[in-house]
């Protein structure tokens, strides 16, 4: 499954537009490492006793600067064409990497238009830093039969982040991140209660190679350090806790 | 298909490159042909005389010759006219840098001034191919600082360029004078800094796209300070990293011949005016960082101060009306690149007043598939009315219409470069609802001289039907997310003899549709073909038909490849074969 679209540079200028997917679920393979090599072959073991139907409402926050538009701003995010959509065309491959053809170099300079930066020197540094490559990361669910990819830097916390996430894969519940941010998850009594009902637990792996909770290191560090995502059955999880706690000691 | 940064570069780059044979039935060796030698053995005595005296008139007519095209002829006349052409050439142009090694082109040339390479495919340029392929310019830099030590220009599009690269540069050619770097990366400010300093006869520093990292040294304050600076040219709106404007201002003061300065987004309005002031003889001027209601023209060649001042390449994000007042004064346009945001109502004001409007640009504030845009077939209908000189267009959409289209390639008779981006995938034309086929086949029926195409919307077989039967002068063909069958691409690959740039995305053509065109593929610069329907054996065929082909498939580690097709087959010809600077995610197939 090929990448997610978006402008690659300033996320404050993305311009959002909501988006319905559908995708049925037949049910995952077991184990979560063979998200990426599963075949659609209809035939697999069912986890839950029931298909899922993931229904994904794409949409974000709206952003702080993008005043101009009325509607919420909403993450664009294209995926497979399905045959419910445009039955006149074969599914497309969820590929828009690429498309339109305009270069990131001049998405970017436009994009920085769009901002309107002027001679703000302020606004120049921070568009300094927003103007670099895009941290696109895949995110794999298990039990789902296509992954997602999602820009790190289109987000500024682990709110934002976890909303993303949360509809895009409308089943995955991160609990209450919502207002405690996913720091709860160090306590791991929390975690467990968390995990012993099918919730599932965001995880990702980091440059070591160690797969870790999301949550745990500040976000900027996250950002820099995280390679893909995963978001685990919470059953797979409970082991993670505390490694991941030590690990953010032995780094603090 | 896509915006792309088509400028000429100071060389000459039209016609073929060093390594293109026209004839098919040759082969790649370049050379063929009789030797002009000694006649029978009663003249043996003579024979070397007039043969030293051809190649001394040759080499006094073969100055002449200046476009490659004429010297690629030349070349293949006799082995005598190749040997002369080639020490007269001054202006070496490597349309692929894989196709022949710098050792051979150094050896075959020996008195070149000016260079130029082109590296990576184009679509590289949107993310379709993973960092680190390769087109390093090191090796080149290394043979050339030996060969020319003369050398006064090097033009780099879509290559990797370092630091070092640029340091040795700047120390092996005394005599260096233009550096133009297109859609490069791999280097910073460091490396600007070493040719700042040392190229002391710099006329032009262009850094048009490229990516620059930063950098401790201060790269404008290297140039050296002292005694007049021969620059012309200073172009590095793409460089993100803060400059010294006081540096920058002394510099343009101690510039006289300075005509073209492009500033980056750091450079304040406030700055810019400073600078205007104190260089009046400026007649191209840009800057990325206001938005204020400055016009995006670039004037070609009027230097009426107005007119320069509006020259800008900014795209700052203006309306119609704030175009309208800007644009009525410029009667002399020839060349517009601009943002959609000034909608089909700015696009009829243009086509109202630049009567001798040559190239057309227009590219999307939101690239995104969204279901309506800022422009659409009104404004290409009525550019078709106004601007009927118009050679170049590029024009991003969000729908089109096959009469618009049909109606500019009525209206538009000069028009060799026709690139229609139909941003939604498949769209067709959004009144009838029928497939784009007819639009693109008129183009290429009615325009006469199309060289170079970019297809998009619903398009069926029917579209590349068309354009294999009457585009028999394109050259580069870009197409995404069209056509029905290997159909499609068969009729291409038979239809067009001057095909040499062929880039294909998405589209369902498979390996029987590669196979159809083996006759042709030693004549064609590259063929790229990603996300279609290719299988490893299919293009392994082809690899081994044909040996001085370099078949490279593309990994692409952002894929979740499920079946067996081939992500991407980029294969071109070449002299030398495989690279030995493959990374990983290429696989040579032979």
């Amino acid at each position: 499954m090929k990448s997610v679209m978006g402008s690659e540079a300033d996320y404050r200028t993305i311009n959002f537009e909501e988006t319905e997917l559908r995708l049925a679920l037949p049910g995952s393979s077991g184990s979560g490492n063979d998200n990426e090599s599963v075949k659609s072959s209809g035939k697999r073991g069912f986890c839950h006793t029931e298909s899922v139907d993931l229904k994904l409402n794409l949409s974000t926050a709206t952003t702080t600067k993008d005043s101009k538009t009325d509607e919420t701003a909403k993450m664009k995010e294209k995926n497979v064409a399905l045959p419910s959509n445009d039955p006149a065309k074969p599914p497309a491959k969820a590929q828009v990497v690429g498309w339109p053809p305009v270069r990131s170099f001049r998405k970017n300079v436009m994009a920085v238009q769009k901002n309107g930066t002027g001679e703000n020197e302020k606004a120049a540094t921070i568009s300094t830093t927003a103007v670099t490559a895009a941290a696109y990361v895949k995110v794999s669910m298990d039990g789902a039969p296509y992954l997602r990819k999602v820009d790190l830097k289109l987000y500024k916390s682990y709110q934002e982040l976890s909303n993303a996430l949360g509809k895009m894969f409308s089943s995955f519940t991160i609990g209450n991140c919502g207002s405690q941010g996913m720091k709860d998850f160090i306590n791991e009594s929390k975690l467990i209660d968390l995990l012993s009902g099918s919730e599932y637990v965001p995880t990702y792996e980091d440059k070591d190679g160690d797969w870790m909770l999301v949550g745990d290191v500040p976000w900027e560090m996250f950002v820099n350090s995280c390679k893909r995502l995963r978001i685990m059955k919470g059953s797979e999880a409970i082991g993670l806790a505390p490694r991941a706690v030590e690990k953010c000691k032995n780094r603090s | 298909m896509s915006e792309d940064d088509d400028r000429s570069p100071p060389l000459d780059l039209r016609g073929a490159d060093i390594a293109e044979s026209s004839s098919k039935t040759r082969n790649c060796s370049g050379v063929t042909g009789f030797v002009a030698g000694p006649g029978p053995s009663t003249m043996e005595f003579q024979a070397p005389y007039p043969d030293q005296v051809l190649e001394n008139v040759l080499e006094n007519v073969l100055q002449f010759l200046s476009t490659r095209r004429d010297r690629n002829a030349a070349s293949l006349v006799c082995k005598s006219w190749c040997r002369v052409e080639a020490l007269t050439r001054s202006e070496l142009f490597i349309g692929n840098c894989y196709s022949v090694s710098p050792q051979r082109a150094t050896a075959r040339f020996a008195r070149v001034q000016a260079v130029a390479i082109k590296g990576r495919p184009r679509f590289a340029d949107f993310n379709l191919l993973p960092p680190g392929w390769g087109a390093h310019f090191a090796p080149w830099v290394i043979a050339m600082a030996k060969a020319y030590p003369w050398l006064e220009k090097v033009y780099l599009k879509r290559m990797s360029v370092s630091n070092d690269d640029l340091a040795r540069l700047a120390e092996s050619f005394p005599s260096f004078k233009e550096l133009v770097l297109v859609c490069c990366e791999g280097f910073g400010t460091n490396g600007l800094a070493a040719v700042a300093s040392k190229c002391r006869l710099l006329r032009v520093l262009d850094l048009i796209e490229s990516e620059v990292s930063g950098g401790e040294l201060d790269w404008i304050a290297s140039f050296p300070e002292s005694g007049a600076s021969c620059l012309e040219s200073l172009i590095f709106d793409c460089v993100e990293w803060p400059i010294n404007f006081e540096a920058l201002e002394r510099l343009v003061v101690r510039s006289p011949s300075l005509k073209k300065l492009r500033l980056n987004r750091f450079v304040s309005i406030g700055q810019l005016y400073r600078l205007m002031v104190r260089a009046p003889q400026l007649t191209h001027i840009g800057t990325g960082s206001f938005s204020a209601p400055e016009g995006v023209a670039q004037d070609d060649p009027e230097p009426d101060y107005t007119a320069a001042f509006a020259a800008c390449k900014s795209y700052a994000n203006i309306n119609a009306e704030q175009l309208k007042s800007v644009i009525l004064h410029c009667h002399k346009l020839q060349t517009f690149w601009v943002l959609d945001s000034i909608c089909d109502e700015g696009l009829q004001a243009v086509a109202a007043t630049c009567k001798d409007l040559r190239e057309l640009r227009v590219f999307p504030i939101d690239a995104q598939e969204n279901t309506e845009g800022p422009v659409s077939e009104v404004g290409l209908r009525a550019i078709s009315e106004g601007c009927r000189k118009l050679q170049s267009i590029l024009y991003f959409c969000q729908h089109m219409t096959n009469e618009a289209v049909i109606t500019m390639s009525n209206n538009c008779p000069d028009l060799e470069v026709f690139r229609l981006c139909i941003m939604g995938r498949h769209r067709p034309d959004h009144v009838t609802r029928e497939p784009m086929d007819e639009g693109f086949g008129a183009i290429v029926r009615n325009c006469k001289k199309l060289t170079r195409l970019a297809v998009s919307g619903l398009l069926t077989d029917r579209a590349f039907n068309y354009i294999g039967k009457y585009g028999k002068l394109v050259r580069t063909l870009s197409v995404a997310f069209a056509g029905d069958s290997d159909m499609g691409l068969k009729y291409v690959l038979e239809g067009c003899p001057r095909l040499q740039k062929l880039e294909i995305r998405d589209s369902p053509f498979g390996d029987a549709a590669l196979l159809s065109g083996l006759h042709h593929y030693y004549n064609m610069r590259f063929l790229w073909m990603s996300s279609c329907s290719l299988s490893p054996q299919g293009c392994q065929e082809i690899a081994r038909a044909l040996p001085r082909l370099v078949v490279e498939t593309i990994k692409d580690e952002n894929e979740e490849r499920v079946d067996d097709t081939v992500g991407t087959l980029y294969m071109y010809r070449s002299l030398e074969g495989p690279r030995d600077d493959a990374p990983g995610f290429v696989t040579i197939l032979q």
